[in-house]
C-alpha cells in the first residue's frame, strides 16, 4: 500500500516535474494562476518560439474581405532572433513576386521591385495588405514588452485555458497597446489572443490552433511555431486573413541574408 | 380711387405705425433680394467651379454600387463600382446631340513616403554605388558624412540635456552608433565594403534623424489628353502636359507649394502674404508662429548643404547679420528671426542664396516618383511615375477644394486600383485550391476550433531530414543568391526594367479606353440645360441596358454640390422668421389702428358703406403698403448687389474661393429676383391684413357710437 501510494504520488506529480509546461487535461478546470506564475508561463511561451539559430518557413496569406476579391499571397519568412532580424519575401502572385520586407533592429523596411524603392514602414504596418502584422511572423517577445495580469482560469469552446491580459510596456513601440490571451492549460501554447488599441477598442482577435514543434540543434531543444492562425478584423466585420506556415526549417542561414541587398538580387 | 386715396391719408395720418410696419417690410425685401442674389450667385459661380474643373456636367457610375460617388467627399476610394466598356458607352453618348465630351475618369488617394532626409541622401549614396559611379559616390558619401556630424553635434547637445537614466537603451545605443559613424575610421574604410556601411547607416543612423515626409495625394486617373481639352479652368503652370498617350502626373500647383516646397521656404512665402495683406510680426500670432518653426527646425536647411554650400552661406549669412559667428545652424536661427523691417531684404536673401543650394521642392518636374496605393482588392501597390509639371484650374488656385485635385493618367490609375484581371483572378484560385484551407466563420470559429470535436493540435516535425526541409524552399538557397553590383539602369528582365520601360510607352487610345474605369465625365453642349443632358443620358442608359447611374454635377460633386441647398435653408428659415415677426407686428399695429378708426369706420357704415367696400379699403392700404415698403427695401437690395457686383467681394478663405469660382465674388440678381421679392412682400402684408379686415367688417354704426360715448 505504501507503495501504491508513493507512485500514485509520483504519477500525479510527473507531468510538471518532466516539463515546464503545464500538463493538466483540457477538459478539467486547472487551479488559477499565482502572478509569478503567470509571467513563468509567457516567458516560457517565449523562449520556447525563440530559436537561438536560424528559421526559416513557407507561409501562405489569405485575406478575405466583404464584397471584395480575396488578396493570397505565398512568402518566405526568415528570422535570425539573436540579431532582431526578419525577413519577409514574397512567391506568388507574380505581381508580387520579389516584394518583400526587411526588419533589422527597429527599422522595418518595404522594397518593391517594380520602383526599386525601399521605404521604412511602421509597427502597424499591414503586411501585404492584409490582417496580419509583422510581430505575426516574428519572435514573440511578451515578457520583454508587456506588463502581465493573470485573470483566471476561462473556457475556450469546450477546452479549459489560463486567460491573461498584457499591457504594453513604456517606452515600447508595439503594434498593440493591450492584449489579452487565452493559453492551452496543456500545451501552454496561445490560442486565443484580442488585441486592443490605445483607445481600448478592439482591433482583432487571433486563434492559434496548429502549432508544431521541431528539435533545433542550434538551441539543443525543441522549438514551437503556429502553423495556423486565424485573423479576425475586429473593425471591419467579416474581414479575416489566415496563414499557414509551412516546412519550417531551423537551419543556419547564410550571414548576408538579412542586407537590402540580398532582397534586391531575388528579384533581378 | 378713393380707396387709394383714403389709404395714403391713413399711411400718413398713423406715422408710427406706418413707420414699424413699413420698416419691417423693408428690410424683408431687402433680404429677399440680397438672399436671392447670393443663393443665385453662388450657385452659379460653384457650378462653374465644379463643372469645369473635375465634375463635367454629369456623371456617370456603376449603378448598383454601395457608395455613391462623391467627387469633392471623403479621401480614398469609396466603393462607387467599376465601368468595363467605356469605349461602347463613349461612343453612344457621343452621338447625343445634347453632349459636347465623354472622359473617362477615377478618383482615389494614394501616399508618397518621402523618408528622412538622411533616408534620401542615403538611397542616392546606395545608387552611385550600385552604378559604380565613383564621383557621385564621392561626393554624396561627403554630404552624407556631414549630415552625420551635424546628427551627432546635435545629439550631443541633446545628451546634455537629458537625464542619463531615463534614456531609452534604443537612445543609448543610438547615440553610440551615431559617434562610431562620424569617426574618420568608418569613412576610410568605406569603399572596402560600401554596402555594409550603407546597411549601418541606414539601420543604425537615419533612425537618428528624425522626420519623415509623407505626401497625401489624391488624383483623378484620367485620359490626361482629353481632360486638358474637356475642362476649360485646366491650366499648367510649370512644365509640359502629359505627353498624349504616355504615363505621367501632373501635381496641382496649390497642391505642389502646400506639400512638396521646402517647408522654410513655405512658411517664408506664407509670412510674405500674410505681410501683403497688411499684417504686422509684431501682433499677428500665426506669423510669429511660423517664424518659431523656422528659428527651430533649421536643420531643413543645414542637413541639405555640402560643404561647399554651407561655406558660401555662412559667408552670406555672416554679411546679413554682421556677425562672426561660424556655426551655422546659430546663423540660420539668427537669419529666420525676421521683423517688419527686415523681411523684405531676408526674403530675398534667402531665394538668392540658400533656395537654390537646397532642394526646394521633394519632388520636381521631371523626376520619376514612387506612388503607393492601397487597392481595392486590399493589395499594396507600388508605381513609379514621371512627374511633368504643374497645373491650376484657373480662378481657384487658392482653393483647398480644387487644389487637393492632382492628375494621373489612366494606365498608372489602373495600376494603382490593382483591379483583378482574369488571370490574376485564375492564379489566386489556383494557390487557394493549393493550399487547402478550409474557410471559417467568425461566429462558429471558437467552436470549430475548439469546441467538442475540435482542439489543438501539436505536430512534432523534428523528424523532417533536411533534405525535405531544403525542399521547401521555392527558390534557390538563398547562399546562391548572393548580390552582385549591378549598374542602375541595366535592369536586365526583371521588374523593375520592365517597370522602366513603361515610362516611355506611348499608349494608343483603344488601350487607354480599353481598361476599367469608375466613372465617366460627361460635358454638355454650350446651352444645354442639365436637366435636358440628364433627361438624354437617362433615355440613352435604359435603351442601352448600361448599367450606369447618371448624377448631376451637384448629387456627383458630394457634400459641397448639396451646400447651396443648406444656403437656400437657412436662407428660407431667415426669411420665414423675419415674415412670422413681421406678420404678427403688422397685425397687431392694424389691429390697434382698427380699433382707434371704429368711430371714422362706424360713420362710414351709417353713410352707407358696405361691409365690402370696408374690406377693400384694408385690402388696398395692405398693397399700397406693400408696394411703397417693398419697393424702398427692393431699391435698398438691389443698390447693395449692384454695388458688390461691381467691385466685387474678398473670398475670405479658400472654401469662399471655391465657391466664388475664384478670389473675389461678384453677386448678381436673377431676372426673376425683384417680382418674387415683391410678391413675398405683399402676400405677407394681405395675410397680416385679413384679421384687423375682419375685425373692421363687423363695427356697425352702433357701436361706433357707442365706442364715442
Amino acid at each position: 500500500m505504501k507503495y501504491f501510494l508513493t507512485a500514485c504520488l509520483f504519477l500525479t506529480a510527473l507531468p510538471a516535474w518532466a516539463d515546464d509546461a503545464p500538463a493538466a487535461a483540457a477538459d478539467v478546470q486547472p487551479a488559477p494562476l499565482t502572478e509569478p506564475e503567470a509571467l513563468k508561463w509567457i516567458q516560457q511561451l517565449d523562449d520556447r518560439q525563440r530559436n537561438s539559430g536560424d528559421y526559416k518557413t513557407v507561409v501562405y496569406i489569405e485575406r478575405k474581405e466583404r464584397n471584395k476579391n480575396d488578396v493570397v499571397f505565398d512568402a518566405l519568412v526568415f528570422r535570425r532572433d539573436a540579431d532582431d532580424k526578419l525577413m519577409i519575401l514574397f512567391e506568388a502572385p507574380k505581381s508580387e513576386k520579389g516584394k518583400g520586407y526587411l526588419r533589422v533592429d527597429k527599422n522595418l523596411w518595404m522594397y518593391d521591385p517594380t520602383t526599386g524603392k525601399w521605404e521604412r514602414r511602421t509597427e502597424r504596418e499591414k503586411i501585404g495588405g492584409t490582417d496580419s502584422r509583422r510581430a505575426d511572423f516574428d519572435e514573440s517577445r511578451l515578457a520583454e514588452e508587456y506588463s502581465i495580469k493573470y485573470e483566471g482560469p476561462e473556457k475556450l469552446g469546450a477546452m479549459w485555458t489560463h486567460k491573461m491580459t498584457l499591457t504594453l510596456k513604456k517606452g515600447v513601440d508595439a503594434a498593440y497597446a493591450k492584449l489579452v490571451l487565452w493559453l492551452s492549460t496543456t500545451s501552454g501554447n496561445t490560442l486565443k489572443k484580442q488585441e486592443f488599441a490605445d483607445s481600448g477598442k478592439l482591433m482583432r482577435t487571433t486563434y492559434t490552433p496548429k502549432w508544431a514543434k521541431k528539435f533545433s540543434p542550434s538551441k539543443k531543444g525543441d522549438v514551437w511555431t503556429p502553423k495556423e492562425i486565424r485573423i479576425f478584423d475586429e473593425v471591419e466585420k467579416g474581414n479575416s486573413t489566415t496563414i499557414l506556415l509551412k516546412e519550417q526549417d531551423l537551419n543556419a542561414l547564410p550571414a548576408n541574408l538579412f542586407t537590402k541587398a540580398w532582397l534586391e538580387s531575388q528579384s533581378r | 380711387m378713393i380707396l387709394i386715396h383714403i389709404a395714403l391719408r391713413n399711411l400718413l395720418t398713423h406715422k408710427v405705425k406706418s413707420a414699424i410696419v413699413g420698416g419691417l417690410l423693408v428690410f424683408a425685401a431687402f433680404l429677399i433680394i440680397v438672399g436671392l442674389s447670393l443663393i443665385s450667385s453662388i450657385d452659379s459661380s460653384m457650378s462653374k467651379s465644379i463643372v469645369n474643373s473635375v465634375a463635367a456636367h454629369i456623371q456617370l457610375q456603376q449603378k448598383g454600387a454601395k457608395d455613391e460617388l462623391s467627387i469633392f467627399g471623403q479621401m480614398g476610394s469609396n466603393e462607387i463600382g467599376y465601368i468595363h466598356n467605356f469605349p461602347e458607352i463613349r461612343k453612344a453618348l457621343e452621338a447625343l446631340p445634347e453632349v459636347a465630351a465623354v472622359v473617362p475618369q477615377g478618383i482615389d488617394s494614394s501616399i508618397v513616403f518621402g523618408g528622412n532626409v538622411l533616408d534620401v541622401k542615403l538611397e542616392a549614396l546606395r545608387n552611385a554605388v550600385k552604378a559604380g559611379d565613383k564621383i557621385q559616390t564621392d561626393v554624396v558619401r561627403r554630404h552624407v558624412r556631414r549630415m552625420v556630424a551635424l546628427l551627432d553635434d546635435e545629439l550631443k547637445n541633446l545628451k546634455g540635456f537629458t537625464d542619463q537614466e531615463k534614456m531609452s537603451d534604443d537612445m543609448k545605443s543610438g547615440l553610440v552608433d551615431v559617434t562610431q559613424a562620424n569617426q574618420p575610421a568608418f569613412w576610410d574604410s568605406f569603399d572596402q565594403d560600401p554596402y555594409s556601411h550603407l546597411e549601418f547607416l541606414e539601420n543604425k543612423i537615419a533612425k537618428m534623424a528624425i522626420g519623415e515626409d509623407m505626401l497625401m495625394l489624391r488624383y483623378v486617373g484620367t485620359d490626361t489628353e482629353r481632360f486638358r481639352q474637356v475642362f476649360d479652368r485646366f491650366e499648367m503652370v510649370d512644365g509640359t502636359p502629359i505627353p498624349p498617350g504616355q504615363r505621367g502626373f501632373l501635381f496641382n500647383k496649390f497642391t505642389y507649394e502646400e506639400q512638396v516646397k521646402h517647408k522654410t521656404a513655405r512658411r517664408l512665402d506664407k509670412i510674405r502674404d500674410r505681410l501683403a495683406e497688411g499684417a504686422k510680426v509684431a501682433t499677428d500670432e500665426e506669423i510669429k508662429q511660423w517664424i518659431k518653426l523656422n528659428r527651430t527646425q533649421y536643420k531643413e536647411i543645414t542637413f541639405q548643404l555640402d560643404d561647399v554650400a554651407t561655406d558660401a552661406v555662412k559667408a552670406a549669412l555672416q554679411a546679413e547679420l554682421a556677425s562672426q559667428e561660424t556655426d551655422l545652424a546659430k546663423l540660420v536661427d539668427a537669419f529666420m528671426d525676421v521683423n517688419d523691417a527686415n523681411f523684405a531684404k531676408r526674403y530675398a536673401l534667402f531665394y538668392k542664396v540658400i533656395a537654390p543650394k537646397i532642394r526646394l521642392y521633394g519632388i520636381r518636374v521631371g523626376d520619376t516618383m514612387t506612388i503607393n496605393g492601397f487597392s481595392q482588392s486590399g493589395y499594396a501597390t507600388t508605381v513609379n511615375v514621371k512627374m511633368f509639371g504643374t497645373f491650376r484650374f484657373h480662378g481657384l488656385d487658392r482653393s483647398t477644394m480644387a487644389g487637393a485635385f492632382n492628375i494621373l493618367d489612366l494606365m498608372t490609375y489602373r495600376d494603382l486600383l490593382g483591379y483583378m484581371t482574369a488571370d490574376k483572378k485564375a492564379e489566386i484560385a489556383k494557390l487557394q485550391a493549393e493550399s487547402g484551407v478550409k474557410e471559417l466563420k467568425r461566429d462558429s470559429a471558437e467552436d470549430e476550433l475548439f469546441g467538442k470535436g475540435g482542439g489543438e493540435v501539436v505536430e512534432d516535425t523534428s523528424d523532417a531530414t533536411p533534405a525535405q526541409a531544403a525542399a521547401a524552399t521555392p527558390t534557390d538557397a538563398p547562399a546562391a543568391a548572393t548580390p552582385t553590383v549591378v549598374a542602375a539602369g541595366n535592369g536586365g528582365t526583371g521588374a523593375k526594367a520592365f517597370a522602366k520601360s513603361l515610362e516611355s510607352h506611348v499608349y494608343s487610345q483603344a488601350e487607354i479606353d480599353g481598361g476599367v474605369i469608375r466613372n465617366i465625365a460627361i460635358m454638355l453642349k454650350p446651352g444645354v440645360d442639365v436637366k435636358d443632358g440628364m433627361i438624354a443620358v437617362n433615355r440613352l442608359i435604359d435603351e442601352n441596358k448600361f448599367e450606369l447611374k447618371a448624377l448631376d454635377w451637384r448629387a456627383a460633386s458630394g457634400l459641397v454640390g448639396n451646400f447651396i441647398g443648406v444656403i437656400y435653408a437657412v436662407l428660407a428659415f431667415s426669411i420665414f422668421i423675419i415674415f412670422l415677426v413681421s406678420l404678427v407686428i403688422i397685425n397687431n399695429s392694424l389691429v390697434m389702428s382698427t380699433l382707434e378708426r371704429t368711430r371714422e369706420i362706424g360713420t362710414m357704415r351709417a353713410i352707407g358703406a358696405q361691409r365690402t367696400e370696408i374690406l377693400w379699403m384694408f385690402v388696398v392700404e395692405a398693397f399700397v403698403m406693400a408696394i411703397v415698403f417693398g419697393a424702398i427695401g427692393c431699391a435698398f437690395g438691389y443698390g447693395l448687389v449692384a454695388y458688390f457686383g461691381h467691385f466685387g467681394l474678398l473670398a475670405g478663405n479658400d472654401f469662399m474661393v471655391f465657391l466664388s469660382g475664384g478670389p473675389r465674388f461678384y453677386p448678381a440678381l436673377p431676372p426673376w429676383g425683384l417680382p418674387v421679392a415683391m410678391l413675398a412682400v405683399m402676400i405677407v402684408t394681405l395675410i397680416s391684413t385679413l384679421y384687423p379686415a375682419w375685425l373692421a367688417m363687423r363695427i356697425t354704426p352702433l357701436a361706433a357710437m357707442q365706442d364715442s360715448e
